[in-house]
């Protein structure tokens, strides 16, 4: 797939808000494998990640007339946003660790490779971070956005991401050095 | 020191992302190399870990919600939306064209509104004139031109009356221009069928006998040298009533019938002498 600069998302965005079918379906294909990383690592299931990417576009059309700023950092605060309702809905974290737990049981046994099972265990790890931590992890290192990016689609100073990936890095540490 | 170590990390990370290896990294910070080295190694180890890919039947799925959602967006959308987005409106140069042809109908309604009023020297009378030359040209019926002159000649007759109330002078030219026009309203006329024409003329004849009275009123108002135009005038009117009278009481209408008769046209008026026949038209 193309790699898209700022000017071709910013043009794409601009003939988007017309509704214009053509750009809001580029948008989409150039950004959904982007929001689905980002949603896998932090929801339960491949299912649900599908799920809420899905819905993250569909909310895309309802909403983008009123979008302003950075549409990247738009799009990544709507996921989130879905991400957060996600777990409200089932208004149980706990319960959604315990699927995953489930699930765990079932994917390796499902697909034995051994890209899944490491990701099935960085997924793990991740969900005990705080949200901001996961989102720095899952954006940083799995998506390569720089720090300005990230702080962007935070609504935090730069400063303030090099603090949450340093906590992030070392707590994942601890996480996954306990389970060893 | 905390933040020293943030700053620290980052600037080891973005080193080994333009290809720096672990150690060189860590050369320049050998005192915090213990703390930061197994940072460092699980951030590769993430970074190593093949990312996860959405199957192609979500994304499929995912573009048939969107196309939904886009349909139900555009019906939503309000109607002049729906116009100006969608359409060739939204264009830069349609839209300026747009709006300088907006502004320029509004300047010219502008005009046309203060120009309404103005008299013979205001430099809107121009603009008036050609406003009743262009609404003339546009006239497609004869009927309807005549009509037009009507109102053409009304309106000299209320532009004699201001110009007398502000100046006290009589202006001979609009005073030839009202007689000329209501003249033409007749020659208009002349194409059109029976009926219609006897409705016009019932129309001038009562035009014409409204400009009489109002002349009559206006006499006393304009200097005693220009009194005598004003009294040719009324007699015109007067000859001009007579033969409009003549031409709807007619019972068989023939050739000639619809012409103005001897000294009722505008060129007779130095002939015309004051009748002393004083009964109403």
């Amino acid at each position: 797939m193309r790699k898209l600069g700022r000017d071709g998302i910013e043009s794409l965005v601009k003939a988007a808000k017309n509704l214009d079918r053509e750009a809001l379906s580029e948008l989409c294909v150039y950004f959904y494998p982007r929001i689905y990383r980002y949603v896998f690592y932090r929801v339960g299931t491949r299912q649900d990640a599908e799920d809420i990417t899905s819905e993250v576009f569909v909310r895309m059309v309802k909403s983008l007339s009123t979008q302003k700023g950075s549409f990247q950092a738009w799009l990544f605060r709507i996921a989130s946003n879905l991400i957060i309702d996600h777990y409200r809905r089932t208004a149980r974290r706990k319960k959604a660790l315990l699927a995953r737990e489930h699930q765990a049981l079932l994917e390796p046994e499902r697909n034995e490779s051994h890209d899944l099972l490491l990701q099935h265990r960085l997924r793990e790890a991740l969900s005990e971070l705080t949200d901001e931590q996961q989102q720095v992890i899952t954006l940083k290192f799995m998506q390569d956005y720089d720090n300005s990016e990230i702080a962007d689609m935070l609504s935090k100073s730069v400063g303030a991401v090099k603090g949450l990936q340093f906590r992030a890095l070392a707590n994942l540490r601890k996480i996954l050095k306990r389970g060893d | 020191m905390e933040k020293d170590m943030e700053t620290i990390l980052d600037w080891c990370l973005d080193q080994m992302r333009r290809g720096k290896k672990i150690e060189d990294c860590l050369e320049s910070y050998s005192q915090l190399a213990g703390e930061l080295r197994p940072l460092l190694l699980l951030a590769k180890d993430i970074e190593g870990i093949p990312t996860p890919e959405p199957r192609k039947e979500a994304l499929n799925l995912a573009l048939m919600r969107v196309g939904e959602a886009i349909s139900t967006a555009r019906r939503r959308r309000p109607f002049f939306q729906r116009i100006f987005l969608h359409g060739f409106l939204v264009r830069p140069a349609v839209a300026g064209a747009l709006s300088l042809a907006l502004i320029l109908v509004f300047i010219g309604w502008a005009v046309g509104m203060l120009s309404a009023d103005s008299l013979p020297g205001d430099w809107l009378y121009a603009v008036k004139k050609a406003g009743e030359g262009m609404k003339y040209t546009l006239t497609r019926s004869a009927d309807a031109k005549a009509e037009l002159r009507m109102e053409f000649s009304g309106e000299r007759l209320d532009e004699l009356i201001r110009t007398v109330e502000e100046s006290g002078a009589l202006d001979k030219t609009l005073l030839q221009n009202l007689l000329n026009e209501a003249e033409l309203a007749l020659d208009e006329a002349q194409p059109v069928k029976e009926d219609t024409f006897t409705l016009i003329a019932a129309k001038l004849n009562h035009f014409t006998a409204c400009q009489k009275a109002v002349l009559e009123q206006l006499k006393p108002r304009v200097p005693s040298g220009d009194r005598s135009e004003i009294d040719k005038a009324i007699e015109l009117c007067r000859r001009r009533c007579r033969c409009l009278k003549r031409m709807i009481e007619r019972k068989e209408p023939g050739d000639g019938d619809r012409e103005w008769d001897s000294g009722c046209r505008c060129r007779d008026m130095c002939r015309n002498e004051p009748s002393r026949d004083d009964s109403p038209e």
